[in-house]
């Protein structure tokens, strides 16, 4: 026998091939090493400084910025084309061969960078013993902070994986800036929680809470995390599993499930707390879970094989009615994305019915639902008809600067009725909405909404049509399986 | 698998990317432990035919079934089947050879001391052992290209794609590659290779497929390719003299019977219109006594990739003849309109 071969076993058989592909791979880069090394070196010079005087409340934000900077871009950005080189290499290709699922390569790629980027969170722990020694550190508050950059590190791994599977460049570079956006309160919230003073009266707010409520407040933050990642790295997996799979029905129930108890969850903060504005604390990841979900589920390819339709397909009349809107594919994505919509907005209704300082007319309801109603107009507008994926992003991309366009025309030719031109799209008339006086944005913005209904009813009609590729499959499923044919009225 | 049924069977396939017909129409079966060849140029639709039966791409249209099981319905078994080996190597960066074949072995399942043992049999079938350290992206192209057949090994697959596994080897990794195919072929593995070196195809395959266009223009064994595309009558002269070879091609251009074929450094092959041997001596004799130099005259081989060009040559007037006299090509017409 080769005498090599006892080396094999670094790894047990339990772990996941790819987990240890990935962590044979990464311990090695030169990148690992050298930015390990580099943050080690920055945080000891960074301590030496204090001996010499330094003030600690400097010296302790450089520190949480060096820390943040490395565990919420640094580690994360490692990522950043992960699946697209793999793609590129063709060793995508070899992997789909294996019993491998598309899943489990996210998951191992996702478990291998994120168990480096706990190393370099373990490895953060004793300085923060050591500074505690140099005074002004507020160790309990510091854990948190910590607790939250390996969090959201998790997550903005997970995303960065997941958008790695687009092959534009300039898309995965603008995606990773989007990420990097909604990464950004993380770590201003880290800042505020370790410089801050007001910090202190929100961690004692927090233990002054039932042990229940505490309990809740940090399981669902952590479910949430545990969701988000998921959901990312089920994204990624459904843009790089072969066409013939379908990776879209689970991923929309288990969607559905969390959606809806988010929703309930909302609901019952407003109206059983005596402050209906705590039903945010449900609002706010909804809102931003449920536009990842909608740009997710539009973007998808239509299924061109039975076998992607085919498990609902053969489960009756139900199954196929379930099917239109778990399938794979936008024209499902359009009905599930609507359904989505409205469990958000319920809660933001429920808010507003209850609170008295929130109005119909120019409260957030109508910025809301307008900015729901955008996630349907690239279903309509195809500006780049290969990649419905980077379209969805373009046409996003491109009302935002119209929007930019039009309120800086209004402002600088003080032609503020002018607004009223924001009514094309959704986006555009939240921008419009800026632009004319106070007493006139009610009307204008439920002008704005009934406009930007019309994009939801086009998708849907053009959704509609597109029904007929699920029911000839449906067919072809059910024929296959030598069961009775449907009935294709759809398709009529 | 049964294998009275062919290994593989591609029926009508059709696949376009957007205006492009990269495959269309292709028909073949590959009975069970054949070694076939897969001819064709850059673009003809080899590597997208390839690619659909290795459950890779999808068939726009028509039917593919590798071992019985359908590549779309059945993906999964289908791949238990397969051994891949792409045109791109796809070796990784900070792995060894022993871990690249290792992970590959774990991710297709095999566990423990039966992972080792099938790792060090294909390390030896390959030879790989000697380099098992080696960085697995820091190897020649030849070792490279023993460790891909061996990861595509690795699950004893009863059916091989090799997509261009020869391409860009010195002739010695060539030699070496040719030797592990044959072995492999006499283990009874249905072998579908494709290459654009037509000669050692010629030597390895029982059959060959020739592509052009997305369609398959033959189907046989390399004899009856070269025997279909034969023009009776005719036979191919190498010559060669000593001085300039321009004299020949003078001389050539005014006798009786002969075409310049091609000229070469030293002489020109010359295509005689005649297959008797008097008359290809007498041409000899002629070329003596009109003062030419000669110093090599032989009748030559013919060669499959001559084979392969004469036929693609015989498909275009086809096409050609098959179009309305005068006119404009059918589609082209119908542009015009």
């Amino acid at each position: 026998m080769n005498t090599a071969l006892p080396m094999l076993r670094d790894f047990s058989d339990r772990f996941s091939p790819i987990v240890v592909k990935e962590l044979r791979q990464g311990l090695r880069t030169r990148f690992f090493t050298s930015a390990l090394i580099l943050f080690h070196t920055l945080i000891i010079l960074l301590l030496i400084t204090v001996t010499f005087g330094a003030p600690v409340e400097a010296v302790n934000g450089i520190f949480w910025g060096i820390a943040g900077f490395m565990l919420l871009a640094v580690m994360p950005l490692r990522g950043f084309a992960a699946l697209h080189t793999e793609a590129t290499d063709g060793t995508l290709d070899m992997l789909t061969l294996t019993s491998i699922a598309s899943f489990r390569i996210l998951y191992g790629k996702w478990v291998a960078l994120y168990s480096q980027a706990l190393l370099v969170a373990g490895s953060i722990l004793p300085y923060m013993v050591a500074r505690y020694f140099f005074g002004g550190v507020e160790i309990l508050r510091e854990v948190v902070a910590l607790t939250i950059l390996v969090l959201g590190s998790g997550v903005i791994t997970a995303a960065l994986l997941a958008f790695s599977s687009q092959v534009p460049l300039l898309l995965r570079i603008f995606l990773a800036l989007c990420v990097g956006a909604g990464a950004a309160p993380l770590g201003f919230f880290t800042a505020f929680l370790v410089t801050a003073s007001q910090a202190d009266s929100m961690v004692r707010e927090f233990f002054a809470l039932d042990l229940w409520a505490q309990c809740s407040l940090v399981g669902g933050i952590l479910a949430l995390v545990v969701y988000t990642v998921y959901y990312f790295l089920a994204l990624g997996a459904s843009r790089i599993a072969p066409p013939s799979e379908n990776h879209s029905t689970q991923k929309r129930l288990i969607a559905l499930v969390v959606h809806g108890a988010l929703m309930v969850t909302g609901l019952l903060l407003c109206f059983l707390s005596t402050e209906p504005r705590v039903a945010l604390w449900a609002y706010i990841p909804l809102m931003f879970l449920t536009l990842i979900v909608c740009m997710d589920v539009l973007t998808e390819e239509m299924p061109r094989y039975p076998t992607a339709v085919a498990v609902l397909a053969r489960r009756g009349r139900f199954g196929r009615l379930a099917g239109r809107l778990l399938y794979p594919g936008w024209a499902s994505g359009v009905l599930f994305s609507a359904i989505l919509c409205m469990m958000a907005l319920i809660i933001i209704a429920g808010i507003t019915w209850k609170s008295s300082a929130m109005d119909w007319d120019v409260g957030p309801f109508p910025h809301l639902l307008c900015l729901f109603l955008a996630v349907f107009v690239p279903v309509i507008l195809r500006i780049n008809r290969t990649n419905i994926f980077a379209n969805w992003w373009v046409v996003q991309l491109c009302s935002v600067l119209l929007g930019i366009l039009l309120s800086m025309f209004c402002h600088t030719m003080n032609a503020r009725d002018l607004g009223v031109l924001g009514m094309v799209s959704p986006i555009t008339a939240l921008f419009g909405v800026e632009c004319v006086d106070y007493s006139s944005r009610g009307g204008i913005l439920f002008l704005g909404c009934v406009f930007s209904a019309v994009w939801l009813l086009a998708a849907m009609v053009r959704a509609k049509m597109n029904f007929k590729t699920y029911t000839l499959l449906e067919s072809e499923a059910l024929e296959q399986a030598g069961q009775e044919t449907p009935r294709t009225h759809d398709a009529a | 698998m049964d294998r009275t049924k062919p290994a593989v069977v591609v029926e009508d396939l059709h696949r376009t990317f957007g205006a492009l017909k990269a495959v269309d129409g292709v028909s073949f079966h590959i009975d069970h432990g054949r070694v076939v060849g897969f001819v064709g140029a850059n673009g003809a639709g080899k590597t997208t035919t390839m690619r659909i039966m290795a459950t890779l791409d999808s068939p726009g249209s028509g039917k593919v079934s590798m071992g019985g099981h359908n590549v779309v319905h059945h993906p999964a078994k289908v791949r238990r089947l397969l051994g891949w080996m792409p045109d791109s190597f796809g070796t990784y960066e900070h792995m060894t050879v022993l871990e690249y074949l290792d992970f590959y072995a774990r991710a297709l399942g095999f566990k423990g001391a039966d992972r080792l043992r099938r790792i060090q049999e294909v390390m030896d079938f390959t030879d790989l052992t000697p380099l098992a350290d080696r960085m697995s992206n820091k190897m020649s192209k030849g070792q490279t290209q023993r460790l891909c057949l061996g990861r595509a090994l690795l699950h004893d697959p009863q059916i091989l794609i090799l997509d261009e596994p020869a391409a860009g080897l010195d002739p010695k990794a060539r030699v070496e590659l040719k030797n592990l195919i044959r072995i492999l072929a006499q283990e009874g593995k249905t072998i579908l290779i494709s290459s654009h070196i037509l000669s050692e195809l010629g030597e390895m395959c029982d059959s060959l497929l020739f592509i052009d266009k997305g369609r398959i223009v033959h189907h046989g064994d390399a004899e009856s390719m070269m025997r279909g595309t034969e023009t009776a009558g005719e036979t191919l002269v190498h010559v060669q003299i000593a001085g300039e070879p321009a004299k020949l091609i003078e001389w050539a251009l005014t006798a009786p019977l002969i075409k310049i074929e091609e000229e070469t450094k030293r002489g020109a092959r010359l295509r005689i219109q005649a297959s008797d041997d008097d008359t290809l001596a007498g041409v000899l004799r002629r070329m003596i006594q009109d003062g030419l130099p000669v110093l090599d005259y032989h009748r030559e081989e013919r060669r499959l990739e001559d084979a392969f060009i004469d036929m693609l040559g015989q498909i275009d007037n086809n096409t050609f003849k098959a179009q309305p006299q005068g006119g404009l090509p059918q589609k082209n017409a119908e542009d015009a309109k």
